[in-house]
């Protein structure tokens, strides 16, 4: 009899197993219905699993079901190396949560496409803020950022509403710290941060230990080495556009390399280049094979005094680690500094950084009216506020106090414009060129020279395709915008009392400058031919 | 060969079709109409969205110039011959417990040898990751610990290898040079378990008859394995050696999950797989993914056939 039993027991649980799991599904779904009828529920995906986030993002939800007992607002986690995948599946599948964190794999072709433009939500008085000082100011208004982080300057409309800002900053161990070097106190300029580098060196010879100075890995790297980059090309990016108006884009800095004036050899390249090596040292071997999870593992077991990244991690960090945490600016060179003072201006202003965590409303939402509302009551200033203290991530609300805690990750707005780097994730070939050589550089024998000699023939042509895919794309998209900028023309000028309408063709007319621009860059490029190989000076 | 039928025979019970409706319609929802969709693509400059722009034969035209993706069949070339090499553990596993006199033990070593499947895929590899991690690792504290890792220091020194190094822990993923060798590696002692119980299969079917007719001629173990097990089980090597092929050339997630979208330092993990991957989701070039995997698809056509055609099974 028990050998009959046992002989059914794997189909019997695998059958309640499926019972359950078809229960569970029918039950969410006839949810509204068992509810009345009029139970609305609200689901919102995003990627943010970091720590504080989720419980942030419930006690908001929570607050917003005891105002409107009729929603339920049930929030989807899901994690960011499969977002894209995920995300695309269900936009293409038509069954997308009403609310989506827009940023990663939402290009503009899918804002478009599946999103709804959020523009008259923006340009009204969030009307969650009544009572307060934000009390009839535009919704747009009342994010630090002015919600630049939720414009998309091609479809010249709002698609997401942001409710946090970030910065990037250098996290210490400041127990280890103090036994490394006798004292607690963070490294403020690019040679304190070498001393201490050395110093774990030092001590990790005296005691026999294996401490790694900096915990660095593919995903932390890249936070860190375009800003000691970026210090080396700022009087360069400066010197190529004395105006300064056409900032640090990759874009504008391809032409001049088309043009000649400047190349792999250049000097600020070549220090910008040594700088990256410099630091790069001090982390881990093989650092570019490890993901963000080993780095901070590594960081918060103790096994590394010092790890660079956003002020995301920031939460994560605190809650997982036994000793205290600082933070601070990431030291770059300062313009005395003898070996890589004389291409720096000075510090990296953090001023024209957007608000990120933005949430956009998807077409295929069944309650856009409800979700429109819902986005409201998360951007207020009273649910920032409890967003910032659950979380303790940086505000994007004005006027949102913040803690101790949060402070050293407010952003820094005095400084100069960061100069330009070799390469950006949006410019596929030419990160990919630069990507697989980094070893030439962090490799345990590399260097500068190897480095420059490994990516030397592939580098233009790497550029040169990806100016090619994105002036393609930029084509396409520009394409859609030049309707829709018609249309705002027409109503402005029908509707000439009418500030709203004139104000939100001022903002498309701007777009529409910076598209014109990057068109105009794109056909001089492109039409000057191939960019030319560089040959070593 | 069957002699045809008419039409009026073969719709005599029509109604029996409608049984077989499901099926034909799944597979040409899930597999034909993705396929088609696919060929259809590849004649666009076509990024993934509603707008394309037909371009005929430019994506093939750009697949014989593109030096990654021919590039990649070297790596494959290697892996491919690895995994061909990596099959014979799981030969020797099977026929192994095939020879095992009790039962009782039979089963439990079936048993341990399915139970890692329990474990998902991503799992091992991740812990797989964890192996090759250069500073916390289990391969390079193994070395170390072992004093293998002065061995290898040594023969670097011998051969010029350039990627051992005393005093420093070894990159596995971050050194080209090592990328490959770490590919091959994974996965060790390379015991499949669906390879071992498809070749048990194989064994369990040979007639006992056949043993004590080798038994009689004085055959000892191994003219056993040469002569009786090893040509009785050719029929599965071959499904497993085709299977393995194809699985090998379409493959790219132990790739992409070791060493990232770009086939990690210098480019020396790339296969054709992750090549088109690449260019679909990272370079948003979905029609150029969509021609090079034709390519991909014609490549493994005409190897299976060679193989088919070779690799002959004696009845």
């Amino acid at each position: 009899m028990i050998e009959r039993v046992m002989q059914w027991i794997g189909l019997a649980l695998l059958g309640a197993c499926f019972v359950i799991a078809l229960g569970n599904i029918l039950m969410a779904r006839l949810q509204p219905a068992v509810a009345g009828g009029d139970q609305v529920t609200i689901r919102f995906a995003h990627w943010q699993l970091e720590g504080g986030v989720r419980d942030a993002l419930d006690a908001i939800a929570e607050e917003y079901m005891q105002l409107h007992p009729q929603v339920q607002v049930v929030q989807i986690a899901v994690p960011e190396r499969i977002y894209t995948n995920w995300l695309v599946t269900q936009l293409v599948g038509g069954t997308p949560p009403d609310i989506i964190q827009v940023g990663i794999g939402a290009t503009t072709e899918r804002l478009a496409r599946f999103f709804v433009p959020l523009t008259s939500l923006a340009n009204e008085p969030n009307p969650y803020n009544e009572g307060t000082d934000l009390e009839g100011v535009e919704l747009r208004n009342t994010l630090f950022d002015g919600m630049q982080g939720g414009y998309d300057t091609t479809l010249l409309e709002y698609y997401s509403v942001p409710i946090s800002g970030y910065s990037v900053r250098m996290f210490y161990n400041l127990d280890l710290l103090e036994r490394v070097t006798g004292e607690r106190r963070i490294p403020a300029t690019y040679r304190e941060l070498l001393a201490v580098c050395e110093e774990v060196r030092r001590y990790n010879a005296e005691q026999g230990t294996s401490l790694v100075p900096i915990a660095g890995s593919k995903y932390n790297a890249p936070w860190l080495m375009p800003r000691l980059f970026g210090s080396q090309t700022q009087r360069l990016n400066f010197e190529l556009n004395p105006p300064g108006d056409l900032g640090s884009d990759l874009l504008v800095r391809a032409r001049d390399f088309r043009e000649g004036r400047w190349s792999l050899d250049t000097p600020e390249i070549r220090s910008g280049v040594r700088l990256m090596r410099d630091v790069g040292k001090h982390m881990q071997p093989g650092f570019m094979q490890l993901l963000r999870d080993d780095a901070a593992l590594l960081f918060v077991q103790g096994g590394a005094l010092m790890i660079c990244t956003g002020s995301w991690d920031a939460s994560s960090i605190r809650q997982q680690a036994v000793f205290p945490v600082a933070a601070g600016p990431i030291p770059l060179p300062a313009t005395n500094d003898p070996e890589y003072g004389a291409f720096t201006l000075g510090a990296q202003t953090e001023a024209g950084t957007d608000a990120g965590v933005a949430f956009g409303l998807t077409r295929d939402s069944e309650h856009p009216e409800t979700v429109k509302d819902f986005l409201r009551f998360l951007v207020s200033k009273a649910m920032n506020q409890l967003w910032t203290d659950v979380t303790d991530w940086v505000p994007a609300v004005v006027g949102v106090r913040v803690s101790e805690e949060v402070e050293p990750f407010l952003p820094v707005v005095e400084g100069y414009r960061p100069g330009f780097v070799l390469s950006a994730p949006g410019w596929a070939d030419l990160h990919r060129v630069v990507e697989t050589n980094l070893h030439a550089l962090f490799g345990p024998f590399g260097g500068e020279e190897l480095f420059i000699e490994a990516i030397r023939a592939e580098y233009p042509g790497g550029m040169q395709q990806s100016i090619e895919r994105l002036a393609h794309g930029h084509r396409a998209s520009a394409r859609r915008a030049d309707t829709q900028f018609a249309a705002l023309g027409w109503l402005a000028q029908a509707e000439p009392d009418d500030p709203a309408r004139h104000e939100r063709f001022e903002l498309a007319r701007q777009a529409m400058l910076g598209n014109d621009l990057r068109e105009a860059l794109f056909q001089r490029t492109l039409r000057a031919g191939r960019i030319p190989e560089q040959p070593k000076e | 060969m069957a002699a045809p039928i008419t039409l009026r025979k073969a719709l005599h019970e029509w109604r029996l079709y409608l049984f077989v409706l499901p099926a034909v319609v799944m597979l040409a929802m899930f597999a034909y109409f993705p396929t088609a969709s696919a060929i259809y693509h590849s004649f666009f400059d076509w990024s993934g969205g509603d707008a394309k722009e037909f371009i005929g034969l430019g994506n093939f035209r750009r697949v014989f110039s593109d030096g990654v993706f021919w590039g990649s069949f070297v790596v494959i070339g290697i892996l491919v011959t690895a995994n061909i090499l990596k099959l014979i553990p799981s030969i020797f596993v099977a026929v192994m417990i095939h020879r095992l006199t009790s039962d009782r033990w039979q089963y439990w070593y079936r048993v341990a040898v399915v139970l890692p499947m329990i474990v998902p895929g991503l799992v091992t590899l991740f812990i797989w990751k964890f192996f090759f991690d250069p500073t916390q690792g289990a391969l390079n504290a193994f070395l170390e610990a072992t004093r293998l890792k002065t061995v290898l220091v040594w023969l670097d020194g011998l051969f010029q290898w350039g990627v051992f190094h005393e005093g420093i822990p070894t990159a596995w993923l971050g050194e080209p040079g090592l990328i490959v060798p770490s590919l091959i590696i994974w996965g060790f002692p390379w015991i499949g378990a669906v390879g071992v119980l498809i070749y048990l299969a194989g064994l369990q079917s040979i007639g006992q008859e056949v043993y004590e007719a080798a038994e009689l001629d004085g055959a000892n173990s191994w003219q056993r394995f040469a002569h009786i097990e090893l040509p009785l089980i050719m029929t599965q090597v071959r499904l497993t050696l085709v299977l393995l092929i194809i699985g090998t050339l379409q493959g790219f997630g132990l790739q992409f999950l070791l060493l990232g979208e770009h086939g990690g330092a210098g480019g020396r993990g790339m296969v054709p797989g992750l090549w088109m991957f690449n260019r679909a989701f990272f370079a948003g070039e979905f029609g150029y993914a969509c021609a090079l995997g034709l390519f991909l698809f014609a490549f493994i056509l005409v190897l299976t056939m060679i193989n088919n055609k070779y690799v002959r099974v004696e009845k």
